[in-house]
This record gives structure tokens, sequence and C-alpha cells, in this order.
């Protein structure tokens, strides 16, 4: 058993070395530490919201209403009397899990088509990219509300919604990866000891599309907290009084005069993580260049 | 270091102690340590040595093309009685592609795809030539031509006026010093003994096959009549037959133009045929000059011999190559001493120790290795 | 199956490449790349195929492994007919004919650790468990000269000849009876090459290979081949042992290609008649008619314009394709 655990760590060792490279890169770039402090910040929040929260995310004081921040509410409070500041920290677990589960989903969806697209080429490959770009000719936006609103307006459709607006930018970037690697010397290599199709495709060609996935990813990521917010505003997600950060920003806008703070610390939530996540994004495609000398 | 010389005139180029460092992720990389080369007016010098020997950055040094994280540390470089780790970027400009000029290893990917020949070789003659009396006899001879036909006082008046302006020619229009730059080039190609030089003038590079490319920029090379060309592995790209075009038409063009020419290239082969001197170079360093026959005859450093025993010969008859044993030395962390010693079938107790100097051991022939000195 | 030693035969072989032209892909012509060519290999020699670049030689290799589907003509593997085998059938053979390509580092998945890039053959025809990879990997890389800190490393952590190093062991993994070896050290500096080379030659000997030597070098050719095959513009024009092409070439072509070389001894070099060949290789799309060299050739006659002369065997087991010999 020891031994298993030792070869495995063994087998490893070159990947985390690389890691560790990419990682002194990045540390070259002070906006990107910037960036990846801030994030940090936030995925703590989300992870220890529990514990972290003064108020539970829906926690109301009737008698605490619509007062400014201070010590005891560090946000303020809204018109139920619920601390804007917990509500805050609840709000990330919900956005950034949202920003998680579409980015993730539809990388993993828009991969296997682009890839077995771009692979196969001829008419499946015709076939399935004309349906990419029937999904790509909507305007986002407005493909995701007429989904979500089909479905119904609450959170879990909207990520639905967004995983079907998203995935067909993956399968574009994929196919387009596949395509140039085909082409090259180690596929033939690989053809040449009798390698199947499914091998070269899943273990040879998309290995080296990890790159340019990873920083589509997380450009992605702050893309989608953008929007699922904005949807969440106009109403097409979060129902009414739920702790997540667009939906806050709309209670909050009938009181924007009276209690600026309802909408002012959700909105800023949400310029910090996805600014964050472009900064570390725009730091990764750098570092991730294919030109980068070893 | 002082290097002995035997009685020849000044070098035409003189490089001593010439360092350039690379500042990396995994440490400094001393690309060159202290290299020392001289190359004479008139003559074809070979650079030889294998990947990482440093010879290109040699020839990138010596037109200070070198971009960080590289870095020129120390050393001088003398050209013409000037040092060219001296200039300022101006002057050294000046002497890009008029004085010194380049000509690289793939002509598919250094020339600009969108530009004609022409205008390449153009751009070249219009940055560094001053053409203001060109356009003026281009035009008289345009106005001469024209009095053969019809004969005409007006027009030998006008002809006498500008004659009379040679001496102090007027600045031409922008489309009148194309129009000579590229008549220039047409002669440039003319000298190449390119096929159709006035057609070629007009193509884009991939109309050219690579044997051609490469005639059009040994011509842009040329354009100015530089002093001294660097054809950096220009090649190695080509193929044995084509290669074989443009090694004799160097040979040939010696003859004509007066123009120093430094061959870099890992084939001994080409600088057997071409070269009139060979430098020898190994982990950054000078180790072998010679001129080319008493160095194929009488190789002195223990690299030259294994170097030219490593090659399969075209005649005779060896069953197994004899190799050099051992890898070319890491040069963030050279070996000590002699940078050769650890793979060296002769290496004494003082190659660990002590860099050897590049001494003159017969005429003409220096070398840096313990064994002589 | 083998018949009096013969591991393969090329039949007549033709690989014409489409160009198309257009929104709809219309074929405007062909590229000619490998227009009709022969020969036999006997097992446990080397054939060296030598050419500039454009002359098919490369293709030919690839198509013998089937990497490029053949457009005519038939590839005998040890009796069988492998020209049109599909995938699944193929695969059987691909274990007897290995393919060591030009660029090592190309050829190499950068993502891929060497123990498993070296291990892959085994796992795919189900030689190797993957708990097994890392003896079986060892004994490989031993065999080429590296050792067992190499096994967990990328690809761009090694220096050219080591490359080349791993990939021959790869192709040594499946024990092949038949190695392409295509431009093995054209990419290597002179000393790594003659390394290389040796390690070649002595595991042919070791383990009974049989090599096909693709390489524009003639020098490495003669020192590796046993017999060698001179191609130009798709075709072969001179097929003969490696004595008797030194000692004598006969087509043109060939007479052009030797004196071209560089030899690395001035005196020799200067010193012999040279034979500069007017203008470029010519087009693979419109290839000149008649016999494809008699634009370039200084001995052009009539009837080298108009037929194409075919490759007999002028004296033993030396064959050209040329009129001046007929």
């Amino acid at each position: 058993m020891r031994k298993n655990l030792n070869s495995w760590i063994k087998d490893l060792e070159p990947q985390w070395r690389e890691f560790k490279f990419i990682i002194y890169l990045l540390k070259q770039s002070p906006l990107v530490i910037a960036g990846f402090i801030i994030i940090s910040i936030f995925i703590i929040a989300a992870i220890f919201a529990p514990w972290i929260a003064p108020y539970g995310p829906e926690e109301r004081i009737w008698t605490e209403q619509m007062q400014p921040p201070s010590f005891k509410h560090l946000f303020g409070t809204d018109e139920n009397g619920g601390d804007i500041f917990s509500r805050v920290i609840w709000g990330a677990r919900i956005d950034l899990s949202i920003a998680l589960t579409v980015v993730g989903s539809a990388a993993i969806i828009g991969s296997v088509i682009g890839a077995i697209s771009g692979y196969m080429g001829g008419k499946i490959d015709e076939a399935l990219m004309r349906v990419t770009d029937v999904f790509l000719a909507f305007p986002g936006l407005i493909l995701a509300m007429a989904i979500a609103a089909a479905l119904g307006r609450n959170l879990i459709n909207l990520t639905i919604a967004l995983i079907v607006v998203w995935w067909p930018s993956y399968a574009r970037l994929i196919r387009g990866v596949v395509l140039s690697e085909r082409e090259k010397l180690y596929v033939e290599a690989a053809k040449a000891i009798g390698a199947k199709n499914t091998r070269i495709i899943f273990k040879h060609i998309l290995p080296n599309a990890i790159y340019p996935l990873l920083v589509n990813a997380t450009l992605d990521l702050g893309s989608v907290i953008l929007t699922a917010a904005g949807l969440s505003f106009i109403g097409f997600g979060a129902g009414a009084g739920i702790a997540e950060w667009g939906r806050m920003i709309s209670d909050g806008r009938n009181y924007l005069f009276q209690a600026p703070w309802m909408a002012t610390f959700p909105g800023l939530a949400i310029l910090l993580s996805s600014l964050a996540l472009n900064l570390v994004g725009d730091g990764l495609r750098d570092v991730l260049d294919p030109r980068l000398r070893r | 270091m002082e290097v002995k010389l035997s009685k020849m005139p000044e070098p035409l180029l003189k490089i001593r102690n010439l360092k350039t460092y690379f500042f990396t992720y995994a440490g400094i990389v001393k690309a060159l340590d202290g290299v020392n080369l001289d190359i004479y007016k008139g003559e074809t010098m070979g650079l030889v040595g294998e990947t990482g020997c440093g010879k290109s950055i040699t020839s990138l040094s010596i037109l200070r093309l070198i971009q960080p994280p590289g870095k020129i540390m120390e050393g001088e470089i003398w050209f013409k009685g000037r040092d060219l780790l001296k200039l300022t970027d101006e002057e050294m400009r000046k002497i890009r592609g008029k004085e010194i000029a380049m000509v690289f290893q793939d002509p598919a990917t250094y020339i600009n795809p969108v530009l004609t020949i022409g205008e390449q070789i153009a751009e070249v003659i219009m940055l560094h030539q001053d053409l203001k009396k060109d356009v003026l006899e281009m035009k008289i001879e345009e106005l001469m031509k024209k009095l053969e036909e019809k004969p005409n006082e007006k027009l030998k008046a006008k002809i006498e006026e500008l004659k009379k302006a040679l001496n102090n020619p007027p600045n031409p229009s922008k489309k009148e010093i194309k129009k000579v730059a590229l008549k220039k080039a047409v002669e440039a190609l003319r000298l190449v003994k390119m096929p159709s030089p006035e057609k070629v003038v007009t193509q884009y590079p991939h109309e050219l096959s690579g044997g051609m490319r490469q005639r059009a920029m040994i011509a842009m090379a040329l354009s100015c009549k530089p002093d001294l060309i660097i054809a950096d592995e220009a090649t190695t790209a080509l193929d044995v037959t084509i290669q074989a075009q443009i090694l004799n038409l160097l040979n040939e063009i010696k003859k004509e133009v007066e123009t120093s020419i430094l061959i870099i290239t890992h084939d001994l082969g080409i600088v057997a045929e071409v070269c009139d001197r060979v430098a020898v170079m190994y982990a950054g360093l000078v180790i072998e000059e010679a001129d080319t026959f008493s160095l194929f005859k009488n190789p002195l450093h223990p690299y030259t011999k294994g170097l030219l025993n490593a090659i399969p010969k075209l005649y005779g008859n060896p069953s197994r190559l004899k190799i050099i044993p051992g890898f070319v030395p890491n040069l963030i962390n050279p070996p000590s001493g002699c940078r050769f010693h650890p793979r060296c079938e002769y290496a004494m107790e003082i190659c660990r120790k002590e860099e050897p100097k590049l001494i003159e051991i017969e005429k003409n022939h220096k070398v840096s290795c313990h064994l002589y000195g | 199956m083998v018949n009096n030693g013969v591991i393969l035969e090329v039949k007549g072989l033709k690989k014409l490449f489409p160009i198309k032209e257009g929104v709809l892909g219309k074929i405007k012509g062909y590229v000619y790349a490998v227009d009709g060519v022969s020969f036999n290999l006997k097992k446990g020699e080397t054939l060296g195929l030598v050419g500039e670049s454009g002359c098919g030689k490369t293709t030919v290799g690839r198509c013998i492994l089937r990497l490029i589907e053949p457009t005519e003509g038939e590839i005998i593997f040890n009796g069988i007919n492998i020209t049109s085998l599909s995938n699944s059938e193929m695969r059987k053979f691909r274990r007897e004919m290995q393919i060591v390509f030009q660029d090592p580092y190309a050829s190499l998945n950068p993502r891929w650790t060497i123990k498993n890039i070296i291990g892959e053959p085994l796992l795919i025809h189900g030689l190797a468990k993957k708990r097994e990879l890392h003896e079986k990997v060892l004994e490989l890389l031993l065999k080429v000269g590296l050792s067992e800190d190499h096994l967990n490393r990328f690809p761009h952590e090694f220096s050219g000849g080591q490359r080349q190093r791993i990939c021959i062991a790869k192709a040594l993994a499946l024990k092949p009876k038949f190695i392409v070896l295509d431009e093995p050290t054209s990419s290597l500096d002179v000393s790594v090459q003659a390394q290389i080379l040796n390690l070649l030659m002595d595991l042919q000997q070791e383990l009974k290979l049989t090599y096909l030597f693709i390489s524009h070098n003639l020098s490495v050719i003669k020192h590796v081949s046993n017999r060698i095959a001179v191609m130009y513009l798709g075709k072969i024009v001179e097929l003969a042992d490696k004595e008797d092409l030194f000692s004598k070439q006969l087509h043109p072509y060939t007479k052009a290609l030797f004196s071209a070389i560089p030899i690395p001894d001035p005196e020799l070099t200067r010193k012999r008649n040279k034979i500069i060949l007017k203008g470029d290789v010519p087009n693979l799309i419109n290839p000149p008619s008649g016999c494809r060299f008699h634009p370039r050739c200084e001995y052009a006659m009539e009837i080298c314009r108009k037929e194409e002369p075919k490759l007999i065997e002028i004296e033993k087991n030396h064959f050209v394709a040329c009129y001046l010999e007929m």
C-alpha cells in the first residue's frame, strides 16, 4: 500500500514542478497577486460562511430596519432588518457556486462536442458546428432569459440557462485547438503504434488544450458572475428575499436614496469578484502562452 | 587577454573578450564567455560549432541585436577603427545593413511576405544611401534618350542645366527616390545571377523558391556594398543541390565585390568548400582558429579532432564512428578550467584548474589548449 | 510467411494529393508526391532512401506504414498484402513495423511523461499492465543509453539527442521486425548524430532489425546502408548496392548529388569536378514530361522529353532509369 502511494506521488512529480514554475511566473505581476488575494477572500467567505457571517441569510431583525453601517451591522441593514454584511457573505456562496457550476459544465460539454467535431471533421464537424452556430446566434442574455422564463424563475433554472448559453464558446475553442493539434507529429506517432481514435482525442490531444481552457474558464467565471447577478437583478434568477447579490441590488433599488448601502455593497461584491477573476485570468493567459520559453 | 598576431595587416573586425550572458529562471547562461576573433578584409571566415556553442549569439552580438534577457556584459568589437559596443543606437543603425549586413537561415521566416522583393531591397538602399545624385543622373539619362529620338534645342538646354546641378543636386521627390532604388535593386539581383531580375523585382517572396529567396536576400545584403556580410546558417534550410549553387555564387561574388564574409555553420563540409580561414567554437569560446587547409590537415584541439572523426565520411571505410564521450556542458555552470576537459581523452591536471589561452602555435594557427603551451 | 528472406515488397506505389479549390472544394489538380515506386527489402538489411526535399521519400515511408493511404500500388509485408486492411486488422501489423520520425520534439506528446510515452504501446497492445510499466520501460531506457531518473520527466527537459533516444526506445517497445527511420539524425549535431547512428547499428545487430533509412545526407546514408535508392520527384532514378553506387554513379542526377555534397576535406572538395545543376527543383503539380529530370540534365536528348525511362537493371543489382544507359 505504501509503495503504491509513493509511486503515485512520484508519477505526479513533473506536473508538480511545472505547477511551481507557473506560480513563480504569476508572482511576478502585482496585479495578479492582488486579484488572487481578492478572489481568495471571496472563496474563503463562501466556504466558511456559516462561521464567518454574524447573522443568517434570511435572518430579520424587525427593530433594526434600514440602519446605516455601524459596528453592529458593518454594511448596514435592509428594509426587513437583514444584515447586509452577512447577506453579502451568504451571497458569495450562491454566486460563486453558480459560476463554478456553469463554467464547469459548459466547459465539459463544450469540450467533448468540440473535440469530437474537430477530430472527426467532415460531416460530423459540419453538423455539430451548425448546431453550435445556432446557439451562438442568439444574444446570450436574451437566450438565458427565454430559457429561465420557460423553465421557471429560480436559481437552478438560471444555472441551466447559463450553461446552455455558455457551452458553444468552449466547443469553438476546443475545436480550434484540436484542429491544430490533430496535424501534429505526436498524433501521427500515436497512430503508428496503433492507438484508437478515442484514445488519441481524450488522452493525447485534450491534455494539450488544458491551458487555453483554463485561461478561458477563469475569465468566464467573472463574466458568469456578472451575468447571473444581472439576470437576478431583472428578476430571472433568485426569488424575493434570497441573499444573492443581483437580487439584493434589485431589492435595494427602491431605497437607493434612503439606504444606498443596500445596493452598494452587493454591487461592490460583484465588481470586485469579477475584476479579481479577470486579473488572474489575464495573468494566466500571459504566463501560459505557448511561446513560453522553458 | 592579448593575442599574438603574425605579420598580417590590421583586421577588418577584431573581437576581444566578448561576453554575452542571458539571465533566465534557471540561472545566468554564459552564452559567450570571452570570445576572440579576427576577420580580415576580403576573406571568407568560417565560424563553426555545434548547437549551443554560441556562434549565432556571436553574430547577433556583433550587430548588437541581443535582446533581454540577454546582455552584452563586456568586451570590445573593433570595426574599422571604432568599438561597436560603444556606439550609440543611432550610429549602430547606420552600420547595420550598410557596413555590416546579415543573411539569416530560413528565408521563408525572415522575409516580409507582404512586400515585393524589389520593395524590400529598395528599402535598404533608400535607408542607407543618399540618392539625390542618382535621381538627377537618372533624369539626365531619360532626357538624353528623348533627345536621341527627337533633337530639340529646348531639351538640350535643359540637359545642360541639369548637368550643372550635379555638384549640388536638388532634393528629389519620394517617388523618384523609389524609382532609382528599384533600379539599383535590379542591379543587385543581377549581381547574384538571378534569372530575369526585372521580373523578380515585382514578385512576392512566396512566388519564389527557397534558393531564389536566399539569392534575393544575398542581393539585399550586397545592395549597399557592405564591408562584411554575416551569413548565419544561410544554406542550412536549402536542398543540397541548391546549396551548392549558393556556395558557388558566394565564391564568385567574392572575386567581384571586395567584401568579407563570415559564414556561420555547423557543417564542416561547407567550411571546407568556401572558407579561407576557420574558427571553431565550443561552449561559448573560440578554441581553435586557423586557415582551412591547416585545420583539416592538422587539427590541434582535441574537440576539433573529435568533431572531424565523428562525421561519416563520404569516401573511406570506417565501420563505427568515433564519438566524443559525454554531453555539451551546461552554460550556467560550465566546467572549471578548460571547458572541454570532462570529455577530453588527453585531459591533464592543469586542464581542470586553468582556462587555456588562445595562442598562435604555428603560422596562422591558433589554439587554446594546454597540450600546446 | 517469408519468401526467400524478403520482409517487405513495395509494388508500384503511388500517392497523389488532390488540390482543392473554391468553396465547394473542386479538384484542380494533383501533387504527384510518389509516382510509381517499387523495391524489395531483405530481412536484416538497411535500405537507404536518399533524395532532396519534395522527392517523396518521406511519403514512401509513411505509406508503407499506412499512416498515409496509398493512392495506388501494393505493400506486402512478410508475404501478406497490407495495402487495404482495415484499421483493426492493421493494428496487429503495427507491432511488427515501427517508425522513428525526424523531429524528436514534435513526435513526443509535450504533456506526457517519458514513462507513459514509451509505455503506451505496451498498454495498447496488452503487453503490460500499468503497474508493470516502470520495470518494462526502464529496460528499454537502459537499452538506448538513458537512465532511471529520466522516467518521470517531460520531453522538453531533454536535449535533442536524448529525445531521439526516447523515440527509439518507444519504437523498440513492441519488438518490431522492421523500422522506418525518417531522417532520424537530421536535426541533431554532428557529435550527437554519431552517437545515435552507432546506437542504431548496434540495435540492428542485437535485435536483428530491418531498416528503411530515409535521409537527404549521403554520408550518413553511406554509413548505415547496405543498398541505396536515389529518388527524384516521386520516382526512384537509381538503385544499387552501396559499394557499386559509390564507385560508379550512372544517373546524371546521382552524379550531381554526389558532387554537390560538401566534403569536410578542402583538398578533395575544391579539386573535384563540380556539377552545378541549373534551375530549381521543379513543381510537383505539373511534373515535366518524359524523364522528370530532363530540364536540368546536361545530357538531355529528344527521347528524354517524350517518354519516361523505366528502372532497368544495367549491371548486377544496379538499376537505373535513364536513356543514357540503354
